[in-house]
């Protein structure tokens, strides 16, 4: 009976050309303008580690000061900084209350190759502990990360991106190679494969969609580099004198803090032992608003940041009213088309039709018209994508239609196409056959 | 009332030419019932549409009411339909989506009458087909003895000086059928000119004079009902003791 | 003309009201809103930065080396940059409008009761500072060579003379009216408890902060005259003479990377390219938004161009028989243009409540501004134009119909 179907509906659609393509042609616009802003709204909201994206968690202290917080949330009350002081974040790390913990910031050096063909140039790097690899997991082409031991040590050793691994090392497995950078040289131990998460959700305050550094240091070393970050520092009062070591025991915040807890009960174990030093540091004199500590896993973080920003959104609402407007429009084509055959509807019931094989006809005729729409609507999106890469040729968010994307763009137009179809289908089965078959 | 002269319709496509009306002539004076038939194809329709104003002749004349209507334009003949021509059709033609009163108004917009005048004779045509209480119903609603008698009214609201009926009783029972020409006939009396096709031997043998159309052209036969055109016998009942 | 049985016909049969009526209503939502959203985005693109855009580029330096000398390397790099010729004034800074990143400090005016506070971004500058961005001084007078000190990071770096924008200054002295009267007021930049107050010695018209999405604080900046000596890197800002942009920026490039083996130099660009990138996104969402309200028009046009030929078709009995009634073309071409505008107000109306609403949504979540009162009449007379223009076909073929219709029983 499908395949019945099937011809009658390949041969109406083909009767009627100009309807046909009215139809197919509203539904593939509606579609691909959809898929387009929605491919681009997926890679942007997308989970950039969904298998522990549960368990990793940026920790927020509200340091700031008694008059005013560091912001306020859509229900009112007051957001604490999105960093920490140094001294906090220090203080936490030697307490060791998370399996897996790291505080880390952004910084700048000067990379000097040492092939005197390849001019220095500056790269971003990230100055870290070595719990980062293990709980971010950024995928190693060569090598592996440090060890606590390093840690603790204050060992010389870098990881490298693949891309500065390319530009310094022409791709070659440098691990044990020396590297210099800024005013010291380092032992590469590590080099990372391909890693463009999206969005870079372990570092927010340089933007959402940046790629990541270029190299990563012990953390410690700084001690003896006494670099400043290259990020974003916020202070609400001015340091007392412009010393580095002031402003490693200042109130300004300026580095990151995230931990890896793997269940509710250690999320609130966690908070207890917040709770519990910013307590005693209240004693000191510091932290002079009320308890405001957060522990926060990664999806609700990108929330409360509004990593995707508004364009998206907005745009992406409105292709969707733009789409529920060409599927009305399908109502009625679909309705005008089908109606149009009553005479025809009138034999086949007389001749023995029941409404439902009438219902299932017609039904099978408008997903077939939603499955050419949803195949031209992948070609209108792969063009929609095109322009949106022209239109924003910086943007790291390559996105493009994968399999899942396409798969749900032709489920989708179906989908539409059969439920925009079903009222003009119900009205052909209404028409009784006796009225149709008399002359009118 | 009405004057056609030497009258031809001529159809014409890429390959053929037909002529549905050849010297056709036929006079009909005010007040008279006229019954037109002949068999399907000889061009009954085409001489209704002609004499309703509503396709044009090829050649020959034709006179209504005094006016003739040759090189008028479509405005014109719209107009003269509206003013002076009713139409009764066999399928009733009511516009479903209007009730009653809003399908006898429709010629009468077409008038530009004043809202109440519209009024008056709406309510005045539809208690002539005795269907006054029925005002707000819907086409749907009423059985084709009623849907016809509204179709009449409609026809009549216009006050039109001739009523063109083409096959009124087609599509009726006979009980409404007969209801339906006694209307004509009562309208005839009044002095409204009545021009009737019909297929119904029985039917044209009501009419005051019976002209036939064969093959495109008039055979007029008269005031007297021809010899095959007889009506049936009485019946006769008969008791049985 | 006739309306009320137009109007009761179409109760009847309301299916084509909903359909064309629904679909007017959601293109006029949509269309308002995102031609709105278009609007306020190409406002924003024209902005004025205050500077002389079309002549300005920059340029960053990397110093790496051990021994690495900012201050001279600076002092150096300035001065072969200024005599080079074509280059019309020059001069080191921390931050550019529009670039994104930058400096901000707290600024109150201690003068009035209660204190007056704002946020301002913070631009190092020297002499030549207010020449290169080109802006104007509106009162006071400029900063002098020898007021410029060299900002290190180790010491107490306090400014004892500022500039500000006029839009600071209005913000901390609200009530003065003449510009004139607040140079030579003192306001304190920073933590007033620990640094000395600062004096305005001039106010330029306007600068804009290098930030986006900071209301506050976009027209509110301070020039303080330091030497970015804070760390090895520093930025410069070049204005070239009229057409000699493109030619100096190669030229300097090469001159300084030449001149100094222990530096990296990066980041070259010219104004227009951190205004278009500031506006990257802005000039993108107006295009695709642009793209969909023309694809919405035209879809909706072409929908009501079938539907209303498809009712048409259904009723050519009743078209005949309305010509048969005395109905000339006219009067069929106007009922059903009538019909058609019927549905059009009906969903002129409806889109324009389902406007406002979306209006409001969008402001509630996006921080859209409130539609002027004009945009929603405006849009709805557009779309009521599209439906009769898109009906007008139908319309037209539909007066076609031959009264003889009336009389065929097939």
């Amino acid at each position: 009976m499908i395949r019945y179907y099937a011809w009658l509906g390949a041969r109406s659609l083909r009767r009627n050309p100009v309807l046909t393509a009215l139809m197919v042609t509203a539904i593939a616009l509606g579609i691909g303008a959809f898929m387009t802003l929605y491919s681009v709204f997926h890679l942007m909201s997308a989970d950039p580690i969904p298998w522990k994206s549960e368990q990793l968690h940026i920790v927020r202290l509200d340091n700031w000061e008694a008059d005013g917080g560091w912001g306020d949330s859509a229900s009112g009350e007051s957001v604490p900084p999105d960093q920490l002081t140094w001294r906090d974040a220090r203080a936490l790390m030697q307490a060791r209350q998370a399996p897996l913990q790291t505080m880390m910031f952004q910084i700048a050096l000067a990379v000097q190759p040492e092939n005197a063909a390849i001019k220095p140039f500056n790269e971003t790097g990230r100055m870290t502990y070595a719990d980062f690899f293990p709980m971010f997991e950024p995928p190693f082409l060569f090598g592996s990360g440090w060890d606590r031991g390093a840690d603790e040590a204050r060992e010389r050793v870098v990881v490298l991106s693949k891309a500065v691994n390319e530009k310094v090392f022409a791709g070659e497995n440098s691990v044990g190679r020396s590297i210099r950078l800024g005013e010291s040289n380092y032992r590469v131990i590590g080099v990372l494969d391909s890693w463009h998460p999206a969005p870079k959700y372990y570092d927010l305050t340089t933007g959402g969609f940046e790629d990541p550094e270029g190299f990563y240091l012990p953390l410690t070393i700084n001690d003896d580099l006494r670099l400043r970050p290259n990020g974003n520092t916020n202070c609400f009062k001015a340091a007392d004198d412009p010393s580095f070591d002031t402003f490693l025991t200042s109130e300004c915040v300026w580095t990151q803090f995230w931990v890896q807890l793997d269940s509710a009960a250690e999320r609130e174990r966690y908070l207890d032992f917040l709770n519990a030093y910013v307590t005693e540091q209240k004693a000191l004199g510091r932290f002079p608003r009320a308890l405001g500590n957060r522990v926060t896993p990664v999806l609700e973080w990108l929330q409360l940041r509004k990593v995707v920003g508004d364009d998206v959104p907005i745009s992406l609402g409105i292709a969707s009213a733009f789409l529920l407007v060409c599927l009305l429009n399908s109502v009625g084509l679909m309705l005008a088309k089908f109606l149009g055959r009553a005479g025809e509807i009138g034999v086949r019931r007389a001749l023995g039709a029941s409404r439902g094989q009438v219902f299932a006809q017609f039904l099978f005729e408008a997903a077939a018209i939603g499955v050419a729409g949803g195949v031209l609507g992948l070609g209108v999106a792969w063009l929609g994508l095109a322009g949106v890469r022209a239109l924003l040729p910086d943007s790291p968010m390559a996105a493009s239609l994968d399999p899942q994307l396409i798969g749900i763009a032709v489920l989708l137009s179906m989908t539409a196409s059969v439920l925009a179809g079903l009222f003009p289908t119900w009205r052909a089965c209404q028409i009784a056959p006796a009225a149709q078959l008399k002359s009118n | 009332m009405l004057h056609m002269q030497n009258l031809s319709k001529i159809y014409r496509t890429q390959l053929i030419e037909t002529h549905a009306l050849r010297d056709f002539s036929l006079h009909v004076n005010a007040g008279e019932f006229v019954a037109v038939t002949g068999p399907s194809g000889s061009g009954k329709t085409t001489f209704l549409n002609i004499a309703g104003l509503l396709e044009e002749h090829s050649e020959g004349s034709y006179q209504i009411d005094g006016v003739e209507v040759r090189g008028l334009n479509d405005r014109e003949r719209s107009k003269l339909r509206n003013a002076k021509i009713g139409f009764i059709f066999q399928n009733f033609n009511l516009i479903p989506d209007l009730n009653l009163f809003d399908n006898v108004d429709v010629p009468l917009r077409y008038r530009g009458l004043a809202s109440a005048e519209r009024r008056r004779r709406i309510e005045q045509s539809l208690a002539r087909v005795g269907l006054s209480s029925r005002m707000k119903h819907y086409p749907s609603e009423l059985s084709g003895g009623q849907q016809q008698r509204v179709a009449i009214a409609r026809a009549l609201a216009g006050e039109p000086k001739l009523l063109l009926a083409d096959e009124p009783t087609g599509n009726l029972d006979s009980m409404m059928a007969r209801a339906v020409l006694e209307l004509l006939e009562e309208i005839n009396a009044q002095g409204t000119t009545v021009i009737m096709v019909t297929h119904d031997p029985e039917l044209a043998a009501r009419a005051q004079r019976n002209v036939h159309i064969i093959d495109g052209q008039l055979v007029d036969l008269g005031s007297e009902p021809s010899a095959a055109i007889k009506p049936a016998p009485a019946t006769r009942s008969v008791a049985i003791a | 003309m006739h309306i009320r049985p137009i109007f009761s016909a179409l109760l009847r049969n309301k299916v084509g009201l909903i359909l064309i009526g629904l679909q007017m209503a959601l293109t006029l939502a949509v269309v308002v809103n995102a031609l709105y959203i278009i609007q306020q985005r190409l406002v924003l693109m024209n902005e004025v930065s205050g500077v002389d855009e079309a002549n300005l580029f920059t340029l960053s330096s990397s110093g790496f080396v051990a021994d690495f000398d900012a201050g001279s390397v600076l002092r150096d790099d300035l001065r072969r940059i200024r005599e080079t010729p074509g280059v019309k004034a020059a001069f080191a800074t921390n931050a550019l409008p529009l670039a994104g990143n930058g400096w901000a400090s707290g600024v109150e005016n201690r003068e009035s009761e209660p204190f007056v506070t704002a946020t301002t971004a913070m631009y190092f500058a020297d002499e030549q500072a207010i020449d290169t961005y080109g802006v104007n001084l509106i009162a006071g007078r400029n900063f002098t060579a020898d007021e410029i000190s060299d900002y290190l990071p180790e010491s107490e770096n306090v400014p004892t003379q500022i500039i500000i924008t006029e839009g600071l200054a209005r913000a901390l002295f609200p009530t003065v009216e003449s510009m004139n009267e607040i140079v030579g007021r003192q306001i304190s930049v920073g933590d007033p408890e620990k640094h000395p107050l600062a004096q305005v010695i001039g106010i330029v018209e306007r600068l804009r902060s290098p930030w986006r999405g900071w209301a506050d604080i976009e027209e509110r900046v301070t020039l303080v005259p330091y030497r970015m000596l804070n760390s090895d890197s520093s930025a410069y800002l070049i204005r070239a003479e009229p057409g000699q942009r493109d030619r100096l920026m190669r030229e300097v490039e090469a001159m300084l990377i030449a001149s100094n083996s222990g530096r990296i130099i990066r980041s070259l660009k010219s104004f227009s390219d951190i205004r278009d990138n500031f506006y990257r996104n802005d000039g993108a969402v107006s295009i695709l938004l642009g793209i969909v309200v023309a694809a919405l028009l035209l879809v909706t046009g072409l929908g009501i161009v079938g539907l209303v030929s498809f009712w048409v078709s259904q009723r050519i009995k009743q078209i005949g028989t309305r010509r048969a009634l005395g109905a000339t073309r006219p009067n069929i071409l106007g009922y059903f243009m009538t019909e058609n505008l019927i549905i059009g107000c009906i969903g002129a109306i409806s889109g324009s409540a389902l406007a406002y609403l979306l209006n409001a949504l969008l402001m509630n979540q996006f921080g859209l501004s409130r539609l002027a009162w004009y945009w929603v009449p405006v849009g709805a007379l557009i779309v009521l134009l599209l439906g009769q223009i898109a009906a007008f076909g139908p319309a037209r073929r539909a007066s076609k119909v031959s009264p003889a219709i009336a009389t065929r029983t097939v």
